[in-house]
């Protein structure tokens, strides 16, 4: 799997952002070594203008890098 | 099992005596007395018994008491399979198969499950779950009430939308049993939060079911692959 292909798959699964999701993709974001930058700014440019509450995504979103990075690698 | 149904358990089969007591490996002439309460039924023979006849894992003998222990994950995933729930049918294994009601504590012992088993739950309650003595005062012994009463609650829920009466009938017994000794003290179901903003977030968005059981879980049925009995 390609990295971009990573980050799609942890922005699909954001929306939905149950507990096995944010497992998920915690695992893709830590054994990708994917960049909480560039997933914040695929996020902005290519999934928020099509979501509807988009305020409370941007918090999922949050709370998700926080999840990533907060854990020993 | 008594030895009435051992023997209807065989002639359902519709085996002779010698071909399933080849299959059981024991004598003929052991068996003939199993069937005609001569001896007494081992739990490690009756646990074959139920895999030879394919009978309910329901007949399994349980321990008279439960006691928690670290079970690996691919221990539950074939347990799992041997339930028959159909997200581990994949997983093939020799293994005698387990009481449902001791595959469910086990599990609910776990500080962190994995996704598929804790999904998996909910179904082993669906299909097993009754107001059962057993169950309930063992899930007690431990403090698994909660964890218990909430798997309860999200079977009961899928019974509903099934239009399952009996078994949402079975199931609400069941919440009333925990609901007499449901715990004060929040818990986590699945696996405790990784950081306090995930915390802050389960709190906040938890079902109805994890407030009234004190649990920090987002579960809920429309996350659950498998709710078909």
């Amino acid at each position: 799997m390609t990295c971009t292909a990573s980050y799609d798959l942890i922005l699909s699964k954001l929306e939905r952002n149950s507990t096995k999701d944010r497992d998920d993709a915690d695992y893709l974001f830590r054994s990708r070594k994917l960049d909480s930058t560039t997933l914040r700014a695929r996020y902005k440019e290519e999934l928020r203008p099509y979501l509807v509450k988009e305020k409370w995504h941007d918090k999922t979103l949050d709370l998700w890098i926080e999840i990533f990075e907060g854990r020993p690698t | 099992m008594t030895a009435q149904e051992l023997k209807s358990a065989r002639l359902a089969k519709g085996w002779t005596e010698a071909q399933a007591a080849r299959r059981l490996k024991v004598s003929q002439g052991y068996l003939n007395y199993l069937e005609h309460g001569k001896r007494t039924l081992t739990p490690g023979l009756l646990q074959k018994a139920t895999a030879v006849y394919g009978l309910s894992p329901e007949t399994v003998p349980l321990p008279v008491t439960f006691t928690p222990r670290p079970a690996p994950h691919e221990e539950l995933f074939e347990s799992l399979a041997k339930l028959g729930y159909p997200g581990f049918a994949y997983f093939r294994s020799q293994a005698p198969p387990k009481n449902p009601r001791e595959v469910l504590l086990t599990a609910l012992s776990q500080e962190r499950l994995d996704a598929g088993v804790a999904e998996a739950l909910p179904w082993v309650v669906l299909r097993y779950g009754q107001d059962d003595p057993w169950l309930v005062e063992n899930a007690r012994r431990f403090n698994l009430q909660n964890r218990l009463g909430f798997v309860v609650s999200l079977a009961r829920r899928i019974a509903n939308r099934q239009s399952l009466k009996s078994r949402s009938k079975a199931l609400l017994r069941l919440e009333k049993q925990l609901e007499e000794s449901r715990l004060v003290k929040e818990d986590a179901f699945y696996r405790p939060p990784r950081t306090e903003s995930e915390k802050k977030w389960l709190r906040q968005n938890r079902s109805k079911d994890a407030v009234h059981w004190k649990l920090l879980t987002d579960m809920k049925p429309a996350h659950l692959q498998y709710t078909f009995l």
